[in-house]
């Protein structure tokens, strides 16, 4: 069914529950949900936030994993005239409470039986009955015939988080106007048709998983087959890619890595169906795209891409079924970017000439306005008034293709998932025998991939002897992973004045990463522990 | 101390956890997920300043396992 003129992401879902009720919308372990179920179920979310009493505009967080009810949910806030704000659903209590706090959420969606155990200490948390926790078990609606708003264009359809800092809170206030144009700018450049065939496993409460996995196809009416996020067990997604005879497919580039690690068999596998496999959302290595469609048998499938959540998602991905093309560096092109969006390379606030590497400079007809409720980071994000400033490094070549050659910001990029080094520093600090934590991301160039790597310098009093550390190192991993729900890749404890700072204080974090790699740190004899 | 006290400690600072024994598969009974297995291999690897293989990793489910790779690769 060809794709609908609509403006706003619930008159697609409208459109489609009323011209095709009984198709399938997607599909999730091994049940499938058509647009009427899918449809019905957005209403009586929907409705079930009317009686919480949600007005039009109001946050509504969701942490929900992949699966049926992450959508009910999502939609449903939309439906009911509020604003979602997806995050990952396996933040600890702590930072969602501070999560709320920053976009003034007060009701909060966790998934249905995903961790009991957190969902009480999260409504003890909360219970000074300000904030108002549910699952999805809990709605429960006789009454599902209300008249909810109208939702216009230029509404607010999301905002995606892509820092939790307490102190630079970095929420992309994204429209449905801003979502609508860049899935038509995705779907015309990776030449999505309703043939296609989508399997993800990426999660859906991050940009890529949600916009490009699961809104095109919605917005396509194509197949969306939809896997639980589960990198331990990569043969899943295979699995799927050849049993539904997939032909579109995504992931970062560590997604392909592990696969490389865990299959010891390719040939088991039949991906021949795949036309293409977006490689985006962390940097593209050139040997993971060879050795991948070596060992499937595959040619000119896993195609480069770029994007980021302040320019809605999509910005520019090489053209389809063509061989890749890498620099001398070994950077590999992310081609042009999309009609209506055009990248300009920005040095001293100057475009810099072809070939130069800069920052590079988004401009789109799918640009968000910038981060909710944050005036100073926004003055910041643009350049020109009408560009935004990526963060990311990289030139433009002769033939116009973009490369990707670093990063300016301070984030650590983990399996796809932005992290800000100030998040994590804002959470090792708080250990009390740490002075001051710094956080780098750290690409050791191998499977692992880039990896969080903090570094600890001690209060004088409490160095102490090496059971002391190692309960320090301890609590420092323990408290980040509870509070974000990953662990670091190594926490070094270092000696007072190590971490290099700008003159006002601030950590120099490229110098910190430079001493690091290149052994001054150890052998200046920084590093008190431990000992490798 | 023996390498299987080292590795031990090791796993534990890795993971945050305050006690692991040999026995214990990472993945069920420690809570670690690809990402971490790979970080202490890379922190093993940094520690005894070897290298170690691919396929060889496959089969690290345990503690124990660890501690025979390094036992029988230094």
């Amino acid at each position: 069914m060809p794709a609908p003129d609509v403006s706003t992401l619930i008159e697609l879902l409208e459109y489609r529950a009323r011209h095709s009720p009984a198709r399938m919308a997607f599909e999730f372990g091994g049940n499938s949900v058509t647009y009427e179920a899918l449809w019905r179920h957005v209403n009586r979310f929907a409705a079930h936030l009317v009686s919480l009493q949600a007005a039009r505009g109001d946050r509504v967080a969701i942490l929900m994993p992949n699966g049926p009810d992450f959508f009910f949910a999502f939609y449903g806030a939309q439906r009911a005239g509020a604003i979602p704000v997806p995050l990952y659903p396996e933040l600890g209590p702590e930072r969602i409470v501070s999560y709320a706090g920053q976009c003034g959420a007060r009701i909060i969606f966790l998934g249905a039986g995903l961790d009991d155990e957190r969902a009480g200490k999260l409504r003890q948390a909360c219970s000074d009955g300000e904030l108002v926790v549910t699952v999805p078990e809990d709605v429960v609606v006789s009454d599902c015939n209300i008249a909810f708003p109208d939702i216009s264009s230029s509404d607010t359809a999301f905002i995606q988080y892509t820092s939790g800092s307490t102190g630079d809170p970095k929420g992309v206030v994204i429209s449905h106007d801003n979502l609508l144009t860049n899935i038509r700018q995705m779907v015309e450049a990776m030449r999505i048709t309703t043939e296609d065939i989508f399997v993800s496993w990426l999660p859906v409460h991050h940009d890529m998983g949600l916009i490009l996995k699961t809104m095109v196809p919605f917005y396509l009416g194509l197949d969306l087959h939809l896997l639980e996020t589960d990198l331990n067990h990569t043969s899943a997604w295979l699995k799927a890619i050849e049993a539904h005879k997939a032909t579109f497919t995504a992931s970062p580039d560590f997604g392909y890595r592990l696969c490389l690690r865990q299959i010891r068999d390719p040939s088991r596998f039949d991906l021949t169906s795949l036309r293409m496999a977006v490689n985006a959302a962390e940097p593209v290595r050139r040997t993971t795209i060879e050795a991948f469609e070596r060992a499937f048998g595959l040619r000119n499938v896993v195609t480069p891409a770029y994007g980021l959540a302040e320019a809605t998602v999509g910005v520019s991905c090489w053209p389809p079924g063509r061989p890749i093309k890498t620099d001398s560096h070994g950077n590999v092109s992310a081609g042009r970017p999309f009609n209506g969006i055009s990248v300009a390379i920005v040095e001293n606030g100057e475009p810099a000439e072809t070939g130069l590497v800069g920052e590079i400079a988004v401009k789109s007809t799918a640009l968000p306005h910038g981060y909710f409720d944050n005036d100073t980071a926004n003055q910041a994000l643009f350049w020109r008034s009408d560009h935004i400033l990526t963060g990311d490094l990289g030139y433009i070549d002769e033939e116009g293709d973009l490369f990707i050659a670093g990063r300016k910001k301070n984030i650590i990029i983990l399996s796809g998932r932005t992290i800000y080094s100030r998040e994590v520093e804002e959470i090792a600090d708080g250990v009390p025998p740490v002075r001051r934590a710094a956080a780098v991301g750290i690409d050791r160039k191998r499977l692992e991939g880039e990896q969080i790597y903090v570094f600890a310098e001690m209060r004088p009093s409490a160095v102490g002897t090496t059971e002391k550390r190692e309960a320090t190192v301890r609590s420092i991993v323990g408290a980040i992973f509870r509070q974000l729900g990953v662990r670091p890749g190594r926490v070094y404890l270092v000696k007072p004045r190590t971490i290099p700072l700008t003159d006002n204080g601030k950590v120099r974090h490229a110098h910190l990463r430079q001493a690091y790699l290149d052994g001054t740190l150890v052998g200046e004899g920084r590093i008190l522990f431990p000992d490798y | 101390m023996s390498v299987a006290e080292d590795i031990k400690a090791l796993v534990r600072l890795q993971l945050g956890i305050a006690s692991v024994e040999a026995d214990q598969v990472l993945t069920e009974d420690l809570g670690a997920v690809s990402a971490d297995i790979l970080n202490i291999v890379v922190a093993i690897e940094d520690k005894y300043d070897i290298e170690i293989e691919e396929s060889a990793l496959a089969d690290a489910r345990t503690v124990a396992d660890l501690i025979g790779l390094v036992e029988s690769g230094k």
